[in-house]
């Protein structure tokens, strides 16, 4: 692909993570909106990427997975956008200048872990239960309301802008 | 069976290949027996190919209602749908094999055949020597990732994969055309998915569970906002004022952070603002282009008793930066008492150690904890009337139990007080009563709402005073301190109180090291930061 936007739907913890079907349905807004979208992950996170593209054509949503971390920052330094959530991938966009969307659980203070950049956007739902991270839960007796309160056309809108920026 | 076999072998060119196998191994009868069969781009490169079975109806570009993506049938109506040297020339391999598996019924077998990457192509990468137009090379793992993509986990299952290689000539090299089958056949069973399939999908995040944990903050729904923050890219600093008039041991202290600023900010213009003591010390050091004294504190605090700020210290300063401005100001002292001073220099950042009195003030702020007032020790005292007890008699200021009165060695005394919070650290607890020796040991447990985090039992000698040590690895909030006298009940026991000393820490970050981390802070701000721009929803 020549031109295409990249978003990586994952991090190292869950409960950073972006809903899957929410990404594939910004990957839908993308489309719609003449973008071609590269999908980015690991092997093990294959399974979890077909889900994002399993409704779209292969031309204009390719899936990438287990390729070497330097094809891995190749991929995300010609990207047109990152969307990504709070993870290696956001961060290594940023500080490549790429202009990069994170979307920002409430897991974790932003003033701690922001990714650095000149063309960074970060979206996050300022939630009264935030920051929760560090004492080791893996699971949110709040329904992960500062994720799955953040729907795709949101982050569409703020992409969108970013592209034009 | 004969005739069968005679009708495969006019079928397509790599099917006919198959004829024998597909008839005697059962395959065809397994796969192909249906009644609705779609044969897709059964024709090949040849006219007067038949589809793959007499039921079959042969579909190619050139079908009327078909135009390469969507098949003109419906949603389960067919038993099976073959697709032989196909999927290699279609580029959206994704949609076709969505669409093939679609028009299945329940049951229904989807079978794939694919020119085999090292059969077929023998070599490494695109283009193929043999056709312009394979669009991808197959490996039977490459083949199943385009399926997986494709079709959710669940609604199908793998019902056969081979390589096939019957008749396969392995003497003729690559860059040459294969003979035999040199082909990769798969077929897929479209199955009904479990009710559970979508759930377990995942599609939507992490599920919510019922588990509460302690740190569960409902969530204010009124005002939760998704805000989008911007990354604001400063323009390069070119003028710095830096704040460092405290004595001379600090000063120098200080030159490895005004060292940094000069190699962080190599061509900005550096003002230093010093005691005049250490006006000589600072030209020397060659960090700085200019140096202004201001006497904000006696040279000598020692013959003066005290060491706070001079006032006209403000007003000196204002006057020798009058019609200036800078991009950035640092303080660089600790101590929080000239951070005002700050606030009368024209800059556009303004930054130092986090100050405790002054809000509002600094722009980039380093929370520096200083080492003497985290690791200072302190005492708590605890008197009777702090305390609660059930089986001692509580006089207000004391508390006490009779001798003689429970000989069979029962309750004994016990005295509760709560506290709002320790601090992690080593702790002393020492006792003010009398008659201790009518005990014969005295037990220590400091409760957390986890349980005891702390049991320590002394046995009590004659005259002994009662001292207990204990250590808190973590902070501890609302935290119950009990004391279990137990009984030996030859006198009174008087309880007034006790007291608990918080032993001094170690350790911490040197003040040459804060201001240096001081400088780097200020140097990493000054190239990014993240400005809350607006409520998006």
């Amino acid at each position: 692909m020549t031109s295409y936007v990249l978003l990586s739907p994952f991090s190292n913890d869950l409960l950073r993570d972006w809903p899957l079907g929410y990404y594939r349905d910004l990957v839908e807004l993308f489309l719609g909106f003449g973008e071609k979208v590269c999908l980015l992950g690991t092997d093990s996170q294959r399974q979890s990427l077909n889900v994002v593209c399993r409704d779209f054509s292969a031309t204009d949503v390719e899936v990438i997975s287990g390729v070497s971390w330097r094809s891995a920052l190749k991929i995300i330094s010609e990207a047109r956008l990152v969307v990504g959530n709070n993870s290696g991938v956001s961060h290594f966009a940023a500080s490549l200048g790429v202009p990069t969307l994170c979307i920002f659980s409430g897991t974790h203070s932003l003033a701690e872990w922001s990714p650095r950049g000149p063309a960074v956007s970060v979206l996050r739902r300022d939630i009264s239960c935030s920051p929760c991270a560090g004492s080791g839960q893996r699971s949110c007796s709040n329904g992960f309301a500062c994720m799955v309160g953040i729907p795709p056309e949101v982050v569409f809108k703020s992409a969108k802008a970013l592209l034009m920026r | 069976m004969e005739k069968l076999t005679e009708w495969l072998s006019s079928t397509g060119e790599e099917s006919r290949k198959n004829a024998e196998f597909f008839v005697r191994s059962g395959f065809y009868d397994r796969f192909l027996s249906g009644l609705n069969i779609l044969d897709i781009g059964f024709r090949g490169y040849f006219d007067n190919t038949k589809p793959i079975s007499p039921n079959a109806v042969g579909i190619d570009l050139d079908y009327p209602g078909y135009d390469g993506s969507r098949l003109p049938f419906d949603d389960a109506s067919q038993d099976s749908v073959f697709s032989s040297h196909t999927l290699e020339h279609i580029a959206d391999y994704r949609s076709s094999i969505k669409d093939w598996f679609r028009v299945l019924k329940i049951g229904g077998y989807l079978i794939l055949a694919v020119p085999h990457q090292f059969l077929y192509e023998k070599k490494f990468k695109l283009p193929s020597d043999f056709n312009a137009d394979h669009k991808r090379f197959y490996t039977p793992a490459s083949l199943l990732k385009e399926v997986e993509e494709a079709l959710s986990p669940l609604s199908y299952r793998v019902r056969f994969l081979e390589d096939n290689d019957r008749n396969f000539d392995y003497t003729i090299p690559p860059g040459r055309h294969s003979e035999g089958c040199f082909e990769i056949l798969l077929v897929i069973q479209k199955i009904h998915s479990p009710a559970w399939a979508l759930r377990e999908l995942g599609c939507l995040g992490i599920e919510q569970t019922e588990v509460s944990f302690s740190r569960q903050v409902p969530i204010d729904e009124i005002s939760v906002g998704i805000n989008e923050y911007r990354s604001v890219v400063p323009s390069p600093a070119e003028s710095l004022f830096l704040l460092k008039l405290d004595h001379r041991g600090d000063f120098l202290l200080s030159l490895p952070a005004i060292e940094n600023f000069r190699r962080r900010f190599p061509s900005a213009y550096i003002t230093l603002c010093c005691g005049p003591w250490n006006i000589d010390a600072a030209r020397s050091s060659g960090f700085v282009d200019e140096v202004i004294a201001l006497r904000a504190f006696p040279e000598d605090p020692s013959s003066r008793g005290n060491s706070t700020l001079d006032l006209d210290a403000v007003k000196n300063l204002c006057e020798q930066i009058h019609g200036r401005a800078f991009d950035i100001a640092v303080d660089l002292r600790v101590d929080d008492d000239t951070r005002i001073l700050l606030k009368y220099v024209p800059a556009s950042v303004k930054a130092g150690f986090r100050s405790l009195s002054i809000s509002d003030l600094l722009d980039i702020e380093f929370p520096f904890s200083n080492p003497t007032l985290l690791n200072r020790t302190f005492r708590y005292l605890i008197s009777a009337m702090d305390c609660t007890t059930v089986n001692g008699v509580h006089g207000g200021s004391m508390i006490s139990m009779r001798g003689g009165l429970d000989e069979s060695g029962g309750a004994g005394l016990q005295v509760v007080a709560k506290r709002r919070a320790f601090e992690a650290g080593r702790y002393m607890v020492i006792l003010n009563a009398e008659g201790l020796s009518s005990c014969q040991s005295v037990r220590l447990s400091v409760v957390s709402n986890l349980g005891a985090i702390v049991k320590v039992e002394r046995e009590v000698n004659l005259d002994d005073v009662i001292q207990f040590d204990f250590e808190l690895e973590s902070a501890l909030t609302n935290p119950t301190l009990e004391l279990f006298f137990s009984p030996r009940f030859n006198g009174d026991l008087r309880f007034f109180g006790f007291e608990i000393r918080k032993y001094g820490g170690e350790g911490g970050l040197h003040q040459q090291e804060a201001m240096f981390m001081l400088s780097d802070l200020v140097y990493l701000r000054s190239k990014f930061s993240l400005a809350k721009s607006s409520r998006v929803a």
